[in-house]
């Protein structure tokens, strides 16, 4: 198992752990009406840490990936990055069309729709680099 | 100037200028009339729909190499910007209102492919920016 194989299955169990925080976090501020610019602000601070470290981690790790390694990550995160934006586009015109243009949404639906997005985009990102290796393999077989 | 770079240029500036007529409509509609009435201003966010033109205005270059590595490359490291600034504005987009208005609020559902499409324009303007970044560091064109 190569070095990118195994980051593409750390990322989707890290994502995959990160989404279940972070609807166990979101289900936590429903229940207790968590509002105000506190919290929001606590969210924008620990997703900036998260980014950073994120950032940080794949700059150390990516040093190590050839070319060819670095080309198969960054075309399996546009691929991921396209399918975010189309599951948010027709999630958001499904709920406008079926529930009506003049009606309101729970807000919670916003964090719902974007775990769900994220969480479907890591998948989709590491499938494309575990499909991609496998194919190689099967093509020198 | 190359082909993607007079592209970029065209979405930077109508984008631009969609956003500063779309806020100055609002900020004029919003101190006359209040706010249903000032969403009217949004309608000149559509003068950024012609940044989309670009690809017919300008046609491809002449020569038999009109794209190389390094054009490949800026390409992906734009594409790969705007869907950062995407993410960002879409992550803020689906949080802010959540913690400001608390999860028992409610929020129109016309706001919902109103976000996407910011989120459209964003990545698109910022997929411009950094190409004319790139370019602008890396030598004035690619001949």
């Amino acid at each position: 198992m190569n070095r990118l194989i195994k980051k593409a299955w750390i990322n989707l169990c890290g994502a995959t752990a990160c989404i279940i925080i972070g609807a166990l976090g979101v289900s936590l501020a429903v229940k207790f009406n968590v509002k105000g610019i506190v919290p929001l602000m606590s969210f924008i601070i620990a997703g900036l840490i998260a980014a950073l470290i994120t950032r940080l981690r794949s700059i150390s790790t990516g040093a190590g990936f050839d070319e060819r390694e670095k080309k198969i990550s960054v075309r399996a995160f546009i691929i991921s990055s396209y399918f975010f934006m189309f599951f948010m586009v027709y999630a958001c015109f499904i709920i406008f069309f079926l529930s009506g243009a003049r009606n309101s949404i729970p807000s919670y639906t916003l964090p719902i729709l974007l775990l769900v997005g994220l969480f479907i985009s890591q998948i989709i990102h590491s499938a494309m680099i575990l499909i991609r290796f496998a194919r190689e393999q099967a093509d020198e077989q | 100037m190359n082909r993607s770079q007079k592209a970029a240029w065209l979405i930077v500036i109508t984008t631009s200028i969609a956003l500063i007529a779309s806020g100055t409509a609002i900020t004029i509609f919003y101190s006359a009339f209040g706010f249903p009435k000032a969403s009217a201003g949004l309608g000149f966010l559509g003068i950024a729909g012609i940044g989309g033109l670009a690809r017919i205005v300008f046609k491809k270059d002449k020569g038999n190499v009109t794209v190389d590595e390094r054009d490949n490359k800026i390409n992906k490291r734009a594409a790969l910007a705007g869907f950062g600034a995407a993410y960002l504005f879409v992550g803020l987009a689906c949080m802010t209102p959540f913690f400001v208005l608390g999860p028992d609020a409610s929020i129109k559902v016309f706001w919902l492919p109103m976000i996407f499409m910011i989120a459209g324009v964003t990545n698109f303007y910022v997929h411009s920016i950094a190409i004319l970044v790139q370019y602008g560091k890396g030598g004035k064109e690619n001949e």
